[in-house]
């Protein structure tokens, strides 16, 4: 073996040494907040308070965990959390899926004009119609103790309905299906029709089998969004019995501010759902994300 | 369609369809979707519009005052305060993340062990909530016990107040956005490197090329097309910042983070000044559109620009 063979291999070495060094310190710095979350979360109150940078609980504690849940009504926060979460992913799938079918695939006449009308969705940050999306809520007739005009009552703030209603469906949904359905090629509803299959039919039994990648990424963004949503719940709500995790992990915060310990503990376990969710799921996250470039 | 008119007239909803014509079919799948969409996007794009111009409260009399709210926003300092901040947090997590999240990617795509591990390290901090987030980094940033100026103490540098200081609250959001999207700037990128052929960097080393050459001669101008896909997507996120400001500063010290979305919020919810914030509303969804219309128009990147 020559000198610059053994020369070059050895420089090699070096860069690659390099290459994982730097790789190494930029996953401790991604991965710092949850390990001081994490062993925050397992030390008694008074570690806390010890000088120097005492990282590691001295005397571990796992009880906090059993603490924190007991402090405020997380049950009833995961219920709620879970069913918005649900409901809406469940809808989007179904409704989402059929009209992105129609728009990819039938001709009606208005199409390109309403398709248009759709992108507006994607377009408008959803904070700033938060206003009116508010007041159409609390005016909602016959519900929430208001009469017919919308007036006497909180109409459907505060309620399931409110949750969940704008997110059963919605632009970027539809467009996500539509993106997808408009790829396959024409001769396969050529031959469905010819076989007398209606378009009905034709998205059951055609489409619907095929539109597993699009479905998964479009149920992994949506639970995403809706489980991490902070925002639209805020508005919406103002008792505890109807918070998600999100609102009730913001109010514990405010209740119990100096108690670190139980806050990281319920930090953790608000986002565990999530974290095994990304684990189990990993391969449709990533994909979900390159394939539409947008986050949930 | 070949089952229009006549085949329908038998089975439920056939007076429906033949009311509706050839169309039918089209129109009946995109209807539960859309008019979803329509009671609760559409309608209230219209009425911020409508709501823009009048000086409605929650309670008591309003009237129409054109565009006297467009014109209160320029004398409003909390506004102009808040356009800064948020122009500011906007680029400032942007710029970082978008070079760490090249650099950390073309380190990745040279077949290397551990690919998985390290994109799913890096991708972490962005499945979790920002209500989440924020409540860890309010510990992690608090000046007397947290764990940064502990580190800071024990490495004998100067520990700032951090959220408490006007100076440092915005960096440290801003530290906190950058954690939580390099991630997501660095798994895009790695597949727009993926996708460039390694002959490319093959010729480029036999004619002597450098791995730092081929970076900034190969690397860069070939993912020209994601790098603007990510300026709008995180220019986009940028503008919309609330989450983090609401746990953890509530806009302070002496706003200092206040940011467009705060400002919706205080002025519609807490000061009822629900006419005026639709204004601020209508700003910043002008400013998200038109970004947004830039993307339409010359982006290439990702299927919601190839169609249209």
């Amino acid at each position: 073996m020559g000198t610059a063979v053994r020369h070059f291999r050895a420089r090699r070495l070096g860069l690659d040494a390099l290459l994982y060094a730097i790789l190494i310190l930029f996953a401790a710095a991604m991965l710092a907040p949850f390990a001081v979350t994490l062993l925050t979360s397992l030390k008694p109150k008074e570690e806390l308070y010890f000088v120097g940078i005492n990282l590691l609980p001295g005397n571990p504690r796992p009880y906090n965990y059993v603490e924190a849940m007991q402090a405020a009504p997380w049950g009833r926060y995961f219920f709620n959390s879970t069913y918005v979460t649900l409901l809406s992913v469940a809808g989007s799938l179904l409704l989402n899926s059929v009209a992105g079918f129609a728009f990819a695939r039938l001709r009606f006449r208005g199409r390109d004009v309403l398709f248009f009308f759709m992108l507006i969705g994607i377009m408008i940050p959803p904070q700033a119609i938060i206003i009116p999306q508010f007041l159409m809520m609390r005016y909602m007739p016959l519900f929430g103790g208001n009469d017919i005009t919308g007036q006497g009552g909180i109409g459907w703030l505060n309620s399931y309905w409110a949750l969940i209603m704008p997110w059963l469906a919605g632009s970027f949904g539809i467009f996500l299906c539509r993106q997808y359905y408009i790829n396959f090629p024409e001769e396969l509803d050529e031959a469905a029709r010819l076989e007398g299959c209606g378009p009905l039919r034709l998205f059951l039994y055609i489409y619907l089998p095929l539109s597993g990648p699009v479905l998964a990424a479009l149920a992994i963004l949506k639970t995403v969004f809706m489980w991490n949503d902070f925002f639209y719940p805020l508005i919406m709500t103002n008792t505890a019995s109807m918070r998600t995790v999100q609102l009730g992990l913001q109010t514990f915060a405010g209740e119990y501010y100096a108690d670190w310990h139980l806050l990281m503990a319920a930090a953790l376990v608000v986002t565990l759902p999530l974290v095994v969710l990304f684990l189990f799921l990993q391969r449709y996250f990533v994909e979900g994300i390159v394939t539409t470039g947008l986050k949930g | 369609m070949a089952d229009g008119g006549q085949r329908n007239m038998g089975r439920p909803g056939g007076r429906l369809r033949r009311w509706l014509g050839p169309d039918a079919s089209g129109y009946l799948l995109i209807a539960p979707a859309y008019l979803i969409y329509a009671i609760y996007i559409l309608v209230p794009v219209l009425a911020v519009c409508l709501l823009s111009l009048t000086s409605y409260r929650l309670v008591g009399t309003w009237r129409w005052v054109g565009l006297e709210n467009f014109r209160q926003l320029w004398l409003d300092e909390n506004f102009t305060m808040a356009l800064k901040n948020t122009a500011v947090y906007a680029a400032f997590t942007l710029v970082p993340s978008l070079a760490l999240g090249l650099v950390l990617a073309a380190l990745l795509n040279r077949r290397i062990r551990g690919l998985a591990f390290f994109r799913q390290v890096y991708y972490f901090p962005n499945i979790v909530s920002t209500v989440a987030a924020a409540v860890t980094w309010l510990w992690i940033l608090d000046p007397a016990n947290g764990f940064l100026n502990r580190l800071l103490g024990m490495l004998g540098l100067p520990q700032p107040e951090w959220l408490y200081d006007p100076a440092t609250a915005l960096p440290a959001l801003i530290a906190l956005g950058v954690w939580k999207s390099l991630g997501f700037t660095m798994v895009i990128y790695l597949a727009a490197l993926q996708g460039i052929p390694r002959q490319i960097y093959e010729a480029a080393r036999v004619d002597g090329a450098r791995e730092i050459d081929a970076f900034l001669r190969i690397t860069i101008p070939l993912v020209q097309p994601t790098t603007f896909f990510l300026l709008i997507m995180g220019f986009i996120n940028g503008f919309q910042v609330f989450d983090q400001i609401y746990i953890m500063t509530q806009g302070g010290p002496a706003n200092a983070t206040t940011t467009l979305v705060h400002q919706i919020y205080l002025t519609a919810f807490f000061y009822h000044r629900l006419g005026y914030a639709s204004a601020i509303s209508i700003f910043l969804a002008a400013v998200v559109a038109a970004v947004t219309l830039i993307n339409f128009r010359y982006g290439q990147q990702g299927k919601l620009t190839g169609a249209i």
